[in-house]
């Protein structure tokens, strides 16, 4: 029989559990890959990125499927070197986030790796299942592969003495080969045009229809061009290293006490991302015990064995929501795309912007809930902002307002001006 | 196609909501204009790979007017929902509003769009070049670049960044996102872009999505290796431009001018020699078809079902805003009835 689980159980107790400044000392390394969840408006571990603030942890190196929040929040603090990214923006809000913009234009931030959100995919797919690549079909023929930072950097590769140059950055940024199954593979697949075995079955079902397609057989386009990477006719593939984070910290609605954990809603990258990493770190809106998660073992994501640490940490993904529980604080980001300009005022600018970072953060976790959040304000040169929402709350009290509808796993009628 | 569809909302109730938000009810602004121009682009029952902004306007009101089968796919993972409420992200929560299944970045270009569903995508960018590829990443010019100070500089500590001269391009965008592989693997690509002439340029300074050739033949995208896709719609809020690969046309012909607009402002909006599908260089006073007239029963839709709290609608382009600022009054062009 299986153990019963205690309704009165006071605290569940685990040897991994970690309070957030424990972990971010404990894991936060300059120049480490730091593999921050979430994406956009959705369940970002916020939390940590708060906690490298208030340690002051420089020269940080940030990896992200698209999690442009935590990176604005360091670029704004000051304290990121390198991204490895996909996509800079707030989107609706605000295209390009405006601290790592500038930050990138005027050299304050060293330095950028681009990818797309397909090919970090498929790195931290390898990651996931620990392949030695993967493989897809995106970036040729652009110049996604031509603009190689790390590489330019002269950060990939290997030492005189057999060391990597840098322990997080593959050696090569990808490769290109021909296909050695020659687009069998590829979709729509040309199961048996002349109808040979099957009589009357039809073509691929895929919805695609486009296959290069010449004299009727699919790909044969390919087949035929003698393509500019590899120099010789024939369907060709690239190839993508694993991502190996050395640290990925990641938000869940519920972390069991022994790192079983269930997320809830959009999964975004963080499944494959987590379990890429060396060192993974479960941030959890609450932490639970395990038989709660066991009873329904095929609705968690990550298995307890590659959790690292875990910290109890409610309310870690605000501004950004937490499905099913709270939504992002979408009046938080009207305020701060209002201030972050000041990161074009040059030297004085960005220490203001830093200046209001490092304010807003807090102590810790309780004194940013409790004292600081609502109560944003921001006056540099021209610059003046205050955090205004219709209702006028703060601390708690706005935190609450945030509160999802179960229905949606949103608030429907969040005040939303633009 | 478009004069096929009656909206069954009352004109009463429309007159209402209109009033409500002071806008007419029966003229277009720019922005309504490229929702329903751009809806009107969507093959029956496609599969739209789409990003945040104009994009949702465009396959909703597909949706909810003349194409109720077209499904949409969104990058954090979404298949098929049918929004209730407009999401400002591709990974809104909102987005997830009665789809088929939600899941993750892996999935969403991986399982549904490598695997084969996913059919057309939807995309804007900072520039478009006259094959049609899209830069979302960086624009510089000389002695600027695309490095940035690690490449200059080599690793320096934090202090000693905060004295670098500008290094990086002069300007950055947003990078990829799924913008590359969205135009790699769908079969065709609707592109919609805010047209101005230094954001379209005979080439890209950065190709961060391919069209159907990067130049002319020798420089197809099959060159490059890339087994699907190649036809491309581009709808700015002048024209709408289209290519040929079926019949070894690579570049952007001119199909129409949009209602309001002239073809002098499309010509005057591009760094390349504008021709029409037959490869005719135009010139501004050369006859060329108009884009059908939004209705006002698309209207209806778009304003009162697609984005009733004005999210987006509410945007308007810098031409707009010039000409405001030089009329005195808003920029609205009359529906069709």
């Amino acid at each position: 029989m299986a153990n019963k689980v205690d309704p009165n159980i006071e605290k569940p107790k685990s040897d991994k559990l970690m309070t957030l400044t424990d972990a971010v000392k404990r894991f936060v390394k300059p120049r480490r890959a730091w593999c921050l969840g979430g994406f956009g408006y959705t369940r970002t571990n916020a939390s940590t990125a708060r906690e490298a603030i208030r340690q002051k942890i420089p020269d940080l190196y940030m990896q992200t499927n698209a999690g442009a929040t935590p990176m604005m929040m360091l670029a704004g603090a000051n304290q990121l070197a390198w991204v490895e990214m996909t996509y800079l923006g707030l989107e609706t809000i605000q295209p390009v986030s405006y601290e790592i913009r500038k930050g990138l234009e005027d050299g304050n931030l060293e330095g950028v790796m681009d990818h797309t959100n397909y090919s970090w995919a498929l790195r931290t797919q390898a990651g996931y299942f620990g392949q030695q690549f993967a493989t897809g079909m995106t970036e040729l023929g652009t110049d996604l592969l031509e603009y190689d930072s790390f590489g330019e950097a002269g950060l990939r590769g290997k030492n005189p003495d057999g060391t990597w140059i840098h322990p997080d950055i593959p050696p090569k940024r990808h490769a290109i080969i021909k296909d050695p199954f020659d687009a069998w593979g590829l979709r729509p697949h040309q199961y048996d045009p002349k109808n040979k075995f099957t009589p009357g079955d039809e073509p691929d079902t895929t919805m695609n229809k486009t296959c290069a397609e010449e004299d009727g057989i699919f790909y044969e386009k390919l087949r035929k061009r003698v393509n500019k990477y590899t120099g010789e006719k024939g369907p060709i593939a690239i190839l993508y290293p694993p991502a190996i984070p050395f640290l990925t910290t990641t938000h869940a609605q519920r972390v069991g006490v022994k790192g079983t954990a269930r997320m809830e809603g959009l999964l975004v990258p963080d499944v494959e991302q987590s379990i890429s990493a060396k060192y993974l770190v479960m941030s959890a809106e609450n932490v639970v015990p395990e038989e709660e998660l066991r009873y329904r073992p095929q609705e968690n994501q990550i298995p307890c064995l590659m959790t690292d640490a875990i910290i109890d940490a409610p309310w870690s993904c605000y501004p950004t929501g937490c499905t099913y529980i709270y939504d992002y604080d979408w009046m938080w980001w009207k305020f701060y795309i209002s201030i972050n300009r000041a990161a074009a005022g040059g030297i004085e600018g960005k220490a203001a912007l830093e200046n209001y970072w490092r304010n807003q953060v807090g102590t810790d976790e309780w004194d940013f809930y409790q004292n600081k959040i609502g109560k944003d304000s921001f006056k540099w040169g021209k610059i003046e902002a205050k955090f205004e929402c219709p209702s006028g709350a703060t601390g708690m009290e706005r935190l609450y307002e945030l509160r999802a509808d179960a229905a949606y796993g949103y608030k429907p009628d969040l005040y939303r001006p633009v | 196609m478009a004069d096929e569809f009656k909206s069954t909302i009352s004109d009463s109730d429309y007159e209402a909501f209109c009033k409500g938000f002071n806008i007419p009810p029966d003229a277009f602004s720019t922005i309504e204009l490229l929702a329903i121009a751009g809806s009107r682009e969507i093959p029956q029952g496609a599969s739209m790979f789409i990003g945040t902004g104009l994009p949702v306007l465009v396959v909703m009101t597909a949706q909810l007017t003349l194409n109720p089968s077209a499904i949409i796919v969104m990058e954090a993972g979404m298949l098929d929902p049918h929004f209730e409420h407009v999401p400002v992200s591709v990974a809104d929560i909102r987005g997830c509003y009665m789809a088929s299944t939600a899941l993750g970045m892996t999935q969403s270009f991986g399982t549904y769009e490598q695997r084969g569903y996913v059919t057309g995508g939807s995309l804007g960018g900072a520039e478009y070049d006259e094959y049609g590829n899209i830069n979302a990443t960086a624009i510089w010019e000389e002695p600027r670049s695309y490095w940035q100070s690690l490449q200059v500089k080599g690793i320096t500590p934090q202090e000693e960044r905060k004295k670098f001269l500008k290094v990086g391009p002069n300007v950055r965008f947003t990078g990829s996102g799924g913008a590359n592989p969205i135009g790699t693997q769908s079969d065709f690509l609707l592109t919609i872009m805010v047209q101005e002439k230094r954001r379209f340029p005979y080439n890209c300074c950065y190709r961060t999505t391919l069209a159907a050739a990067r130049g002319p033949e020798g420089e197809t995208r099959w060159d490059y290796g890339i087994p699907r896709g190649g036809k491309g719609v581009m709808s700015s809020d002048l024209c709408i431009m289209e290519n040929y690969p079926e019949e070894g046309i690579y570049d952007m012909r001119l199909r129409s001018v949009h209602p309001g607009c002239s073809l002098k402002d499309v010509i005057e909006n591009v760094m390349w020699d504008l021709k029409d599908k037959s490869g005719k260089i135009l010139k501004p006073t050369d006859d060329v078809p108009m884009t059908p007239t939004p209705t006002v029963d698309e209207l209806k839709v778009l304003r009162m079902l697609v984005d009733p709290t004005r999210i987006y609608l509410v945007r308007k382009t810098t031409r707009e805003v010039a000409m405001e600022k030089e009329t005195g009054k808003p920029v609205l062009v009359k529906a069709a009835t």
